[in-house]
């Protein structure tokens, strides 16, 4: 009964954690692999689950770890420059960044820290209170993260404005 | 930052994020009104998460896929009860918190969303998603047809009176559709027509503001024997606030009403911002 109750509170929660996995890896199955795997562990452990913190950012957690840990396992050394070096700077563009995916690509500049905590917040609806609690930082660390992916990405689109051309809904798989 | 910003760019960051107290937010507001600059951020920051959000949110509205869902079918108990989770801890738990008439009604919000992705509407949802490319592919014709000043069908079969609007598309289609008064916010209604629809009955209501700019609001309802319920449960209920896209240079702010038996879409050449409230305006009116 109890089971069925939470399952039925995670189901809810599927879409939004495609959302998140999908703008973290842009690859529709990869995304979906993440997903799956975070709904496997969220439901092993449904003893640890502590209400208070609400359910949505418990799965979030278990998600970014699994994102985290996957980053290291596969390539430790891109991670590690990756991770690490948290600079403002932004590679060159060479691309016109004018179409609406190109703001993917412009995100995929970002270190990948920046990058979790701006879709937590613009995204995802996250406050920096609960963000923090997803990435298990204080929340003065995703404040700075947050203001510095804003700027880099203003940085990197700055020079064009934002159009969509196109009329379907772009949908991968 | 370095830039010459009387504010820091953390700081309309929080601003932008709502993250600030009522005093620091009024002190930021303030200084925004007399620093170009910073407005100026604010702007682009907010520019930003439209951007992120027009590019991701479409996911929420995908099905979800199956093997998604097995997971969940697959932990029917077995799961749980195998990694040493007594259905007891986890009642005390959930007891403890929830007081019983809101865990009550979580379980029924949540159940109805549930429902849409759970009870094996994938195939619905898909239908579903095609049928709204449909109904704006429709819409984007209407109106390049119909509403644009330079057409030479912008007259045609064209209602004038709004007053008279309701009863007499309800006597064309046996529907009853109220043209929402606009004038406060600008536009005043030229007139309404009829529409052919691939299904149910369609209709285009449009306005026009003082500098000439024309937007039509598009409509489609269900015929009657249409399994209802059905499209009911395959809809997330977030799909009622409504969806802003753009095609070649036309503005469109699209949603379904909560029953999930209407389709309206408002088109035209409005900017972003304007489009969102005017829609915002009419999602509230229609439902």
């Amino acid at each position: 009964m109890l089971m069925d109750k939470l399952r039925s509170l995670i189901t809810a929660e599927i879409p939004h954690l495609r959302r998140y996995a999908r703008a973290l890896v842009r690859n529709a199955d990869e995304a979906d692999d993440m997903v799956q795997a975070c709904l496997e562990k969220a439901l092993a452990r449904a003893s640890q689950w502590n209400s208070d913190k609400g359910l949505r950012s418990w799965l979030f957690r278990i998600m970014h770890n699994d994102f985290v840990s996957t980053l290291r396992r596969r390539d430790r050394e891109r991670a590690f420059h990756r991770r690490y070096p948290e600079t403002d700077s932004v590679p060159p563009s060479q691309e016109n960044l004018f179409e609406l995916n190109q703001v993917d690509k412009a995100m995929d500049r970002l270190p990948v820290e920046q990058r979790e905590a701006l879709l937590l917040v613009a995204v995802s609806g996250f406050s920096y209170e609960e963000s923090a609690q997803v990435l298990a930082v204080p929340v003065g660390t995703v404040r700075s993260r947050l203001s510095r992916a804003r700027e880099a990405l203003r940085e990197i689109m700055q020079s064009r404005p934002l159009e969509s051309g196109s009329f379907e809904v772009r949908r991968d798989g | 930052m370095g830039n010459g910003n009387a504010i820091d760019s953390a700081v309309l960051s929080d601003y932008v994020d709502d993250e600030l107290d009522p005093v620091r937010r009024r002190a930021v507001e303030r200084e925004l009104a007399n620093d170009p600059d910073a407005a100026e951020t604010v702007r682009a920051y907010r520019d930003q998460a439209d951007a992120l959000r027009r590019l991701y949110d479409p996911v929420l509205d995908e099905p979800v896929p199956a093997r998604l869902l097995e997971v969940l079918e697959r932990a029917d108990g077995a799961g749980g009860a195998a990694e040493g989770t007594p259905g007891g801890a986890l009642r005390g738990r959930i007891r403890r918190v929830l007081p019983t008439a809101m865990a009550a009604a979580l379980a029924l919000a949540v159940g109805s969303v549930a429902g849409w992705v759970v009870r094996g509407n994938l195939i619905d949802a898909e239908a579903q998603r095609i049928a709204m490319q449909m109904f704006l592919n429709e819409a984007v014709s209407s109106y390049s047809l119909y509403a644009r000043d330079d057409s030479p069908w912008s007259r045609a079969g064209l209602l004038e009176d709004r007053s008279e609007f309701g009863s007499w598309f309800n006597t064309e289609r046996e529907l009853e559709v109220f043209a929402p008064d606009l004038d406060e916010v600008g536009f005043s209604f030229v007139g309404g027509r009829a529409l052919p629809a691939s299904r149910g009955s369609a209709g285009q209501i449009i306005y026009q503001d003082d500098d000439g700019n024309m937007i039509a609001l598009h409509f489609e309802y269900l015929d009657g024997q249409r399994p209802r319920d059905t499209l009911q449960a395959s809809r997330p209920p977030s799909r009622s606030t409504g969806s802003y896209m753009e095609h070649n240079d036309v503005s469109i702010f699209y949603w379904n009403s909560d029953s999930g038996s209407a389709s309206y879409a408002l088109l035209g050449h409005l900017e972003q911002d304007g489009m969102r409230s005017l829609g915002e305006k009419l999602v509230a009116h229609f439902n």
